[in-house]
């Protein structure tokens, strides 16, 4: 088997130049060989985020992406520096291409890439690909977080129903800072302190904790995290335990932020 | 096709539903306890909501009442919908003129077009997929609950004189015996009650639905006559003299009833009182079906509502008042506590 996976019948999508970003000691540093990204579409219909060193040709990086994955602007630099969310982790890049001004339309191109590609019909389509070729260590983190919860070495944490207990939710209800803040969002003709316990107690309430739990604790679970406009306050990875240990901790962070303003 | 939801199986969902598609004068209600099945009565069928397990084909009628409507269904995630719709065409309820129409167009096709029929008719889609249930994140389709397993659903109903089991999976109905309208009921519990106990023994969660006439509008009509009535009796009262103090004064009566009644003034006021007394009742329910159908209205209204901006709002005022944190540790250590043998796989 060849060392450097070379798909068959893949067929190539998009490409730029860029180079990698490597994370050394909690730091982002630029790789400086020379590389370009590369996405494509296996036999199979799953796309291929690939990183290709140009001086040899070789495939450094093969990372099957999904829909709810992303590729973004690092916004905390001025440098041409973006980022490869999938599956719970985090690549980072920094482009090559000559003309600078076209590195934001190149990012956008990349990330409808990813965020638009043809759902196949297989029933499950975020089910993760078998590697039966060989693949480069980093190729599916996924099913490396996988097996790891399955041997029980990361702790799940319970789920947004389990810690907001409707014995919780009763005990908020009288208090009037919560009412103050809740009551706008409860449905159109139940704004009012007594519909506020009805709709902490509902089974509606209840079942709208699970599905969020549920979607969090997916593999999307960050994107989900970042679509309630909490990105920012992510923590980094060795922070956190799994996704629902991410969503608290980064709403502790933005209330945190927010008292220092 | 266009694509149907799943929806909840709720007695408030059903009735709201119906009533949407254009149905008048009836609801579905869930029956806990098949002894009480006459207490609903009239009943104009039964639905039977069940897990579904893989089971050997039923003997099922290949000829049949050429004025039984049986659709086979072939749209996933409506079975609950034609479930109550087989009861409902069959049904001599005032089903309105979509349904009648839909009817009237698919009975002369077979089994499997008319499914195809039910499948397309925008109207019922639209009733049904306005009760979706919420997904908020359209970046991933989640199963929300252990409770989405695969649920199926029969009806059972009564049809010029014979008692049938409509299940859209199997190719035909399935004859239960002759029956009428009085003892169909009574002939359908042996029926539902081996089901029942086959499921109970495998321990399969199960529902049963009935539909029932809207017993809001049933009361309400009961209390107008008992309310005319006792307009006529007080009306009588005053002709012979009676001083009465009375808020039923302006109330039409029935000229024939008034004209029937007796001279005799202790009999009048005995049957007074009787009707006063009748006419509370119905009061009392109509009160209580008001309240249920403000209820169930209510609910209807949550079970649309989006509640992520609001679980937001909470998880964030938590987090600002610096309660979060601690409130995720009591829930870690609670599940600790709950799953010792976890624990310690943990800890190896």
């Amino acid at each position: 088997m060849s060392e450097s996976p070379q798909l068959r019948n893949e067929s190539i999508k998009f490409e730029c130049l860029a180079g990698r970003m490597m994370q050394v000691e909690g730091k982002v540093k630029p790789d400086q060989r020379k590389g370009k990204i590369r996405l494509s579409l296996d036999d199979q219909g799953m796309m291929h985020f690939q990183w290709i060193d140009l001086a040899t040709g070789n495939i450094e990086e093969d990372i099957v992406v999904f829909t709810f994955d992303g590729f973004y602007k690092v916004l905390q630099t001025k440098s041409r520096v973006y980022l490869l969310e999938y599956s719970g982790e985090r690549a980072f890049y920094w482009f090559q291409e000559p003309d600078p001004s076209k590195d934001l339309d190149i990012c956008k191109s990349i990330d409808d890439l990813i965020k638009n590609q043809e759902i196949n019909d297989d029933p499950e389509p975020a089910s993760i690909p078998e590697p039966q070729r060989p693949q480069p260590d980093n190729a599916n983190p996924l099913a490396k977080i996988l097996a790891q919860f399955s041997q029980g070495r990361i702790e799940h944490t319970p789920s947004l129903d389990k810690i907001l207990t409707p014995e919780v939710l009763d005990s908020l209800s009288q208090d009037p800072e919560f009412q103050e803040v809740l009551i706008p969002y409860l449905p159109e003709g139940q704004n009012s302190a007594d519909f506020l316990r009805e709709n902490l107690l509902s089974p509606q309430l209840q079942q709208a904790l699970k599905v969020i739990s549920a979607a969090i604790n997916s593999e999307a679970g960050l994107a989900v995290i970042s679509s309630l406009g909490l990105h920012q306050y992510i923590p980094p990875m060795n922070e956190y335990g799994d996704f629902i240990d991410a969503l608290i901790k980064a709403i502790q962070r933005k209330a945190d932020a927010n008292r220092r303003e | 096709m266009a694509e149907w939801c799943t929806i909840e199986s709720d007695p408030g969902v059903f009735t709201e539903l119906i009533k949407q598609i254009g149905v008048k004068g009836a609801e579905v209600e869930e029956i806990y306890s098949i002894d009480n099945l006459e207490d609903c009565k009239p009943v104009y069928g039964l639905i039977f909501l069940f897990k579904w397990m893989s089971g050997p084909q039923k003997e099922c009628m290949e000829f049949y009442d050429p004025d039984l409507f049986f659709a086979n269904q072939v749209i996933t995630n409506a079975c609950a919908t034609q479930a109550i719709l087989s009861i409902l065409l069959n049904s001599k309820l005032d089903i309105g003129p979509e349904l009648r129409n839909l009817r009237e167009f698919a009975m002369p096709l077979d089994s499997q077009t008319k499914g195809l029929t039910i499948g397309n008719s925008e109207v019922i889609r639209n009733a049904h997929n306005s009760f979706a249930r919420q997904e908020p994140f359209e970046l991933v389709k989640v199963k929300a609950t252990e409770d989405d397993d695969v649920f199926h659903f029969v009806s059972y109903i009564p049809f010029n004189g014979h008692i049938y089991e409509l299940d859209g999976l199997q190719p035909g109905p399935i004859h239960h015996g002759e029956c009428n309208e009085e003892d169909w009921l009574e002939k359908i519990k042996p029926v539902l009650f081996e089901r029942i106990q086959k499921y109970s023994e495998n321990e399969i969660r199960f529902t049963l639905l009935a539909i029932v006439n809207n017993k809001k509008e049933i009361a309400e009509a009961a209390l107008r006559e008992q309310q005319s009535h006792i307009s006529a009796i007080q009306s009588k009262l005053m002709s012979l003299g009676v001083e009465i103090d009375s808020s039923y004064m302006e109330i039409e009566f029935d000229e024939d009833y008034f004209n029937n009644l007796p001279d005799d003034i202790n009999q009048l006021q005995s049957e007074l009182y009787a009707k006063q007394e009748a006419a509370k009742q119905q009061q009392n329910i109509v009160e209580n079906e008001s309240f249920k159908n403000k209820k169930w209205k209510e609910e209807n209204v949550r079970r649309r509502h989006n509640y992520i901006p609001f679980i937001l709002a909470l998880l964030q005022k938590l987090a600002d008042k610096n309660q979060l944190i601690p409130l995720l540790e009591q829930a870690k250590k609670k599940k600790k506590r709950d799953n010792p043998e976890q624990q310690e796989a943990l800890n190896k």
